[in-house]
């Protein structure tokens, strides 16, 4: 895992390694090239928000599983939200539950994204992130 | 005095003396005669227009004005004079001669000349020779012999001097006419006759019958005042001659009477006659409706109603048993035709009890008081059956909730008599705090005039037992309460809170079952959607990886199996998020708005561009712009699935064909999808709703076969209806139902 200084990183907040190998194909397929820093869980999340506070660089963007041991993403979510609101946040589902999508807006959520079983489709997924929360969102902080 | 008055007052006795009266036969039977003591002519007199007449043959065809009773009547009579005139006194026919009724007359001298000279018509009269001289007696009672000679005695000591005196006083100025003061002299004797022999011989005895005829009188016409003027219908009756006939009715063996008059209705009428009726008064006149007594008395004779005759057995029952107070009711008919009811009471006159020859009778007229009590009566008992009806205790309280009355309901309402009511405070009977209460509920509805209702338990024989009462302002200062036992309607109303309470109770723990259940179903839908779906996911994946990153060290039966793996994960996928789907619907509320179908169809229609560009299929729409109330969501589901099955099913038709049809038919409106494709089996139009229902495996025509279990769920939970028809071969089509 390269790490480019000064460039701002991308999150992924996933307890799933297979999910994290799949997401880390993708972005790489489509040469990604701004750092993935990886939290397996909440906690990892609450450690980051530390050093944010410390001054290390905001990422662009997190994208955040909505299921995950311990801390859920929606809880993840809204303590994030509380105190650094312009991190845009994509939660990662793995259905269409309503429920989870609704609560996840309600709390801050920018988008969401229904996880994949076809490669293809998780490739262009990664695609389409990166064209538009890297490319053209800019966020206040950037 | 007439004639006849003075014949008949001699008789009873309250004179003693007739003066100047003329001796004849008939007379000689009843009197004693004094010696004449004058002759006194008696001559026609006649008015001097008329000539001619001399003597009594010249009379004819003239009447001749007499006194009734005096002796020249039969002297006329003998000489073929009989067109007489009576009167009954001598200035009776020179009053009639004055007001030129009578212009011939016959009567004695001295009187006619006096009374000429009164009237002032001396000179209109002139008279002929006397038709008869007769000598004047003085007559007392037949064999009063002794006041005879008392009399003959009397006259001879007045001195001549004092007859002229009295002429004097009498006429005037003697010498005005001579005539008339030559006779006048016998009549003041006459007078002076019987006052002197009163005042001398019978002073006592006469006082004391004058006296005793003043008081008679008196009486008699205070009666009669009283009779006449008596504003009660009187009547005097004679009941003798019916007491007699009764009488003889009783002697002929005639035992009971009545039983006897109900036989004999004959004797009843004959008896109806016997009554004399003496005298009545105006009242009754009034009371039967006559224009006056004649006519009353006539209509009486004739007129017998029934229900009189059955009234009449009675009063002739107690005639016979000399009833001297009577009292009965009776109907009689007026003369106009109504009928009165009348109360008549008779009572005998004292001196008259044992022929009952004087009755006096009262009617009153009661019809009205009749009518007004049967009124009262008719309305007395519909008041008792009205109160006799209610089920309610009904009381009338003053303002301090003491009882004024109860009123006459069913006993059986009450809780005390209402004898122990009556006078007494509610504060006697009910506990303080209730009496309390029912006070200032009387002070509220007093206060506000207008209906309080009040609810109240009373412990009565150890049982609780409920009333409402309704209290409504009678006046200031009392209010009408009607009390309404609910017992049964409070029990029946607690037994329901009861059992609306253990509903509740079971309600709210089936609700907690019912709410553990469905977290129970959340939690396992979402391990499905999350834990089911992650390892597919990396199956998949790294299948894919393999197959882009490392397929040079596979060979192609190797690159088969992992394109097989991708597939058949992707299948469980689809499968997963279909139930997911389909219990979705379940879990979710139906959300409604108004939409137009047409918009909804193009949307999937849009949705399904790429494919339907791609197969060349033709999709034929026709329909209406309506928009109805109804869940987007769940129309989407419908409407994609039937399209999709359409889609699905024509992939073997070179030229595939859709018909999407929606049209409003009265109260329905109707979405159609038609195409032509494989088509079903109509056997199975049933079967094909039913989830996992598949009529071809999935190598065929790849599904879930959850589709049109989505559609029929989607269907149900809005309320509409759907139908499938089809043929092998021939196409399908799926028509949904949409009432309002």
């Amino acid at each position: 895992m390269k790490n480019t200084a000064g460039v701002p990183p991308l999150l992924l907040v996933e307890d799933s390694q297979s999910d994290i190998d799949l997401s880390l194909y993708a972005f790489n397929k489509i040469h990604f090239t701004n750092p993935i820093e990886i939290c397996r869980n909440g906690t990892d999340v609450m450690e980051k928000m530390k050093e944010w506070e410390g001054g290390s660089p905001l990422p662009l963007c997190m994208l955040l599983d909505v299921k995950m041991p311990g801390m859920s993403g929606l809880e993840v979510l809204k303590i994030l939200k509380e105190k650094f609101l312009t991190v845009p946040v994509i939660m990662l589902t793995s259905s269409r539950e309503n429920s989870d999508i609704d609560a996840a807006y309600a709390l801050g959520a920018n988008s969401y994204i229904v996880k994949p079983v076809e490669m293809d489709r998780f490739i262009e997924i990664a695609r389409q992130l990166n064209l538009y929360w890297m490319v053209l969102n800019s966020t206040p902080a950037g | 005095m007439d004639w006849a008055d003075a014949v008949a007052a001699m008789e009873a006795g309250e004179y003693d003396v007739i003066d100047t009266i003329f001796y004849s036969e008939s007379r000689a039977k009843l009197y004693d005669f004094t010696p004449s003591y004058a002759t006194i002519e008696v001559p026609i007199y006649f008015n001097n227009r008329i000539t001619g007449i001399t003597d009594a043959a010249s009379l004819k065809g003239f009447p001749v004005a007499v006194k009734t009773g005096d002796v020249v009547i039969d002297i006329l009579t003998e000489k073929g004079v009989t067109d007489l005139v009576f009167f009954t006194s001598y200035q009776q026919i020179v009053q009639a001669a004055f007001n030129q009724e009578v212009v011939v007359f016959a009567i004695d001298r001295p009187p006619a000349d006096y009374f000429l000279f009164q009237y002032k018509i001396q000179g209109q009269f002139n008279s002929t020779e006397p038709l008869y001289s007769g000598q004047f007696h003085r007559a007392v009672i037949k064999g009063n012999a002794e006041l005879l000679e008392i009399i003959n005695a009397g006259f001879a000591n007045i001195a001549a001097s004092d007859y002229e005196a009295v002429d004097r006083k009498w006429f005037g100025t003697p010498g005005v006419d001579t005539t008339a003061l030559k006779y006048s002299g016998y009549i003041i004797g006459g007078v002076l006759l019987i006052l002197t022999s009163l005042s001398v011989w019978n002073r006592s005895l006469q006082k004391n019958v004058r006296k005793q005829t003043k008081i008679l009188q008196e009486s008699e016409a205070s009666f009669k005042s009283l009779f006449d003027s008596s504003p009660i219908s009187l009547w005097e009756q004679d009941f003798s001659l019916v007491k007699k006939r009764l009488e003889q009715l009783k002697k002929e063996g005639v035992i009971d009477l009545k039983k006897h008059f109900r036989n004999h209705p004959d004797v009843v009428s004959e008896c109806m006659d016997l009554v004399k009726i003496t005298r009545t008064n105006q009242v009754s006149i009034e009371l039967f409706g006559a224009a006056n007594e004649k006519q009353l008395l006539t209509y009486l004779s004739n007129f017998i109603p029934e229900q009189l005759s059955v009234n009449f057995i009675d009063q002739l029952i107690n005639i016979a048993n000399g009833t001297v107070h009577y009292k009965t009711e009776t109907v009689n008919r007026t003369i106009d035709g109504r009928d009165i009811i009348l109360e008549l009471s008779w009572e005998i006159m004292p001196g008259h009890e044992k022929d009952m020859s004087r009755a006096i009778i009262s009617l009153v007229d009661v019809t009205e008081r009749k009518k007004t009590e049967g009124l009262l009566r008719e309305s007395e008992n519909k008041l008792r059956a009205i109160f006799a009806a209610i089920r309610d205790a009904i009381f009338i309280f003053d303002k301090d909730g003491k009882y004024l009355e109860v009123a006459p309901t069913d006993p059986a309402n009450l809780y005390r008599p209402a004898q122990d009511l009556v006078g007494k405070s509610v504060k006697e009977f009910f506990p303080e705090e209730l009496a309390n209460t029912c006070i200032e509920s009387i002070d509220r509805a007093l206060t506000k005039k207008e209906i309080t209702l009040l609810e109240y338990a009373l412990i009565i024989d150890g049982h609780d037992k409920w009333f409402q009462a309704v209290i409504s302002p009678m006046s200031d200062k009392s209010v009408v309460w009607a009390a309404r036992d609910i017992s049964e309607m409070k029990l029946k109303e607690i037994e329901i809170k009861e059992l609306n309470a253990d509903l509740e109770k079971k309600v709210e723990s089936r609700t907690k079952e019912l709410k553990l259940k469905n977290q129970e179903l959340e939690a396992f839908t979402y391990t499905v959607s999350h834990d089911l779906k992650a390892p597919l996911r990396g199956i998949s994946g790294y299948a894919d990886l393999l197959l882009q990153d490392h397929s040079s060290a596979l060979d192609d039966e190797g690159k088969g199996y992992l394109q097989k793996l991708i597939k058949s994960s992707q299948q469980l996928n689809q499968l997963i998020e279909d139930l997911l789907a389909y219990s979705r619907l379940e879990r979710r509320p139906v959300v409604r708005e108004d939409l137009r179908v047409k918009d909804l169809v193009n949307l999937v229609l849009e949705q399904r561009s790429s494919e339907i560009r791609d197969r060349k299929i033709q999709v034929h729409t026709d329909m209406e712009d309506e928009k109805i109330n109804t869940s987007h969501e769940l129309m989407m589901e419908i409407i994609s699935n039937c399209l999709d099955n359409a889609l699905k099913f024509t992939r073997d038709n070179p030229n595939p064909e859709v018909w999407i049809d929606y049209h409003r038919d009265g109260a329905v409106s109707r979405l159609s999808i038609k195409d032509n494709g494989v088509g079903f089996d109509l056997k199975y139009k049933e079967k094909i709703f039913e989830v996992f229902q598949r009529l071809h495996t999935a190598d065929v025509f790849p599904g879930t076969g959850i589709g049109l279990a989505l559609v029929k769920k989607a269907v149900e939970l809005l309320g509409y209806r759907i139908r499938a028809e089809g043929e092998p071969g021939a196409g399908s089509v799926f028509t949904l139902e949409i009432c309002k």
